[in-house]
C-alpha cells in the first residue's frame, strides 16, 4: 500500500468537476485567510499606529495653537500683575535699592522718622526667613521675608508713633522684634527694632545648597 | 406486505440538483468574493494609513512653524503663572502680618502710675524649622519652607515697681479684655519677681524688680 496519492488517484479524484470546484473554493478560502493573517491584520496594526500618532501631533498642534491665540491676553495679564506686584511696593513690599534692603527700609523710613522725631541711626539687614508655602503648587519661595534692624533713639511717644505710622503707611511691613532699653536719660530710650518686609525670594535651584543643611 | 423499493442507478457524480443555486459553482464564488473583500479591506486600511502619515506630516510642519511663538508664549504664560504665585504669596504674607502699633499706645496709656519699665522686649522669632530631619542613613528631603504656618510671638516686659500690688494690677491690665485681641497669657516666670534695694543716691530704698512674659496672638501664614 502506497501512503501518498498516486497521480491516477489524484486525476480521478480532480476529473470530478463537483469536487474541482470545492477544491478551488477551499483553495480561495486558504488564500482569503492568508491575506487576512499577512496583511489586512499588519496594515491595521500601522494604521491604528498612524491614526493615534496624527491624533498626537494634532492635539500637540491644536494646543501649541491655542497657547500662541492666548498670547496676547497673556501678556495683558502679565502686565496687570506686574503692575499689583509694582503696586504693592507702595504698601511696603521691599526691593532692594543700589543692591541693599537696608537702604531701600532706610529711604522708607526715613520720612517716618521726621514725622514722628524717633531718630533711626543705623540699618542692618538679615538673612531672609521663609515663608511657609503650600507644599502642593507652589513649591518655591518667590516671595521671602525680608528682616532689618534698626536702631535708634527716642522717647516711649515718638517710638509709638512712628510704630503707628509705620503699619499705616506700610501696611506689608511688621514689627518683628523689638528692644527697649532705658538710657541715662529717662525720657530717651535706645530702641533695636527688627522689621520685616515681604521682599523677593529665592528660586529652587537656589534653595537646594540651603535646604541640604536641613536645618536653618 | 408489500415493500416499496426505491431503486438509484445514478451514481453520486451524476446526481443533479433540482435547484437553481447549485453549491459546487456557489463555493468558489463565494470564496472567490471573500478574498476579494479581504484584498478591498487591505487596500482600504492602507489607503487610511497613506492619509493618517500625510496628515502627521502636515501637523508636524505646523508644529515647527509654531514653534517660535509657541516659545514666546509658553515664556509669557510661565511669567503669568510665576506673578500669580507671587501674588499670592505675598497674600499669604499679608495675612500673617500683625499690627502692634495701637497696643503699644494702650499699654502706655493703661500702665499703673506706679510701674516704671525698664525694657520692653519682643522676642525675636525661634529659628525656622526648614526641613525634618532625615531617618539614619536615609538623605534628607529638599524642603523649601517652614512647615508650620504659624509662629509664635512674645513680649518681655522688664521694670521695678514698690510693691507686689502694683504688678498685680499690671497684670490685671494685661489679661483685661481690652488687650484680649493682642494678649493670649501673660505670667510672670518663677524667680521673675525679686526684692533689690536703689543704690542710686544712697537713698537704700527698697523695690522690687519683676519680668512678665507675655504669648502674644500667633502669626498665621495661610
Amino acid at each position: 500500500m502506497s501512503q501518498g496519492l498516486t497521480g491516477e488517484q489524484l486525476l480521478a479524484f480532480f476529473g470530478n468537476s463537483k469536487r474541482r470546484a470545492f477544491a478551488v473554493a477551499v483553495g480561495l478560502l486558504l488564500v482569503a485567510g492568508a491575506l487576512w493573517q499577512f496583511l489586512v491584520t499588519g496594515q491595521q496594526e500601522a494604521l491604528d499606529q498612524a491614526r493615534n500618532e496624527a491624533q498626537a501631533r494634532q492635539s500637540k498642534q491644536e494646543a501649541m495653537e491655542k497657547l500662541v491665540r492666548r498670547q496676547s491676553l497673556t501678556e495683558k495679564a502679565v502686565q496687570e500683575l506686574e503692575g499689583q506686584l509694582k503696586a504693592l511696593e507702595g504698601e511696603g513690599y521691599l526691593t532692594p535699592l543700589l543692591n541693599s534692603y537696608a537702604m531701600r527700609c532706610k529711604a522708607l523710613l526715613d520720612p517716618l522718622t521726621e514725622k514722628t522725631g524717633f531718630a533711626l541711626a543705623q540699618f542692618a539687614e538679615h538673612s531672609q526667613r521663609m515663608l511657609p508655602v503650600p507644599k502642593v503648587g507652589v513649591p518655591e519661595q518667590l516671595q521671602a521675608r525680608q528682616l532689618i534692624t534698626c536702631t535708634g533713639t527716642g522717647g516711649y511717644r515718638q517710638m509709638m508713633e512712628f510704630v503707628e505710622a509705620l503699619e499705616d503707611t506700610y501696611p506689608l511691613a511688621t514689627l518683628s522684634a523689638m528692644r527697649i532699653i532705658p538710657t541715662n536719660d529717662p525720657q530717651v530710650h535706645a530702641v533695636q527694632m527688627v522689621v520685616e518686609w515681604p521682599a523677593k525670594g529665592k528660586t529652587k535651584s537656589e534653595l537646594l545648597p540651603a535646604a541640604k543643611g536641613g536645618r536653618r | 406486505m408489500n415493500k416499496a423499493i426505491h431503486l438509484n442507478l445514478l451514481r453520486a457524480e451524476e446526481r443533479v440538483s433540482s435547484s437553481r443555486v447549485r453549491l459546487h459553482v456557489m463555493a468558489p464564488v463565494f470564496a472567490a468574493v471573500v478574498v476579494a473583500g479581504v484584498a478591498l479591506w487591505w487596500a482600504w486600511l492602507w489607503t487610511q494609513t497613506l492619509m493618517a502619515q500625510s496628515q502627521t506630516r502636515a501637523a508636524d510642519d505646523a508644529i515647527g512653524q509654531l514653534q517660535a511663538a509657541f516659545k514666546r508664549a509658553t515664556d509669557t504664560t510661565g511669567r503669568e503663572q510665576e506673578l500669580k504665585q507671587q501674588l499670592a504669596q505675598v497674600e499669604l504674607y499679608r495675612h500673617g502680618a500683625a499690627r502692634y502699633g495701637v497696643f503699644l499706645r494702650k499699654l502706655a496709656e493703661q500702665m499703673p502710675a506706679t510701674i516704671q519699665l525698664t525694657a520692653l522686649e519682643f522676642v525675636e522669632p525661634p529659628p525656622q524649622v526648614i526641613a525634618a530631619p532625615a531617618p539614619r542613613g536615609k538623605k534628607a528631603p529638599p524642603s523649601f519652607g517652614p512647615s508650620s504656618p504659624e509662629e509664635p510671638v512674645r513680649l518681655r516686659l522688664s521694670g521695678r515697681t514698690p510693691d507686689a500690688a502694683s504688678l498685680d494690677k499690671l497684670l490685671g491690665v494685661l489679661r483685661a479684655p481690652a488687650f484680649r485681641e493682642t494678649i493670649e497669657t501673660a505670667t510672670v516666670p518663677k524667680g521673675a519677681f525679686r526684692q533689690e534695694q536703689d543704690a542710686r543716691g544712697g537713698s537704700g530704698q527698697e523695690f522690687f524688680r519683676f519680668d512678665v512674659e507675655c504669648t502674644l496672638k500667633r502669626r498665621v501664614f495661610e
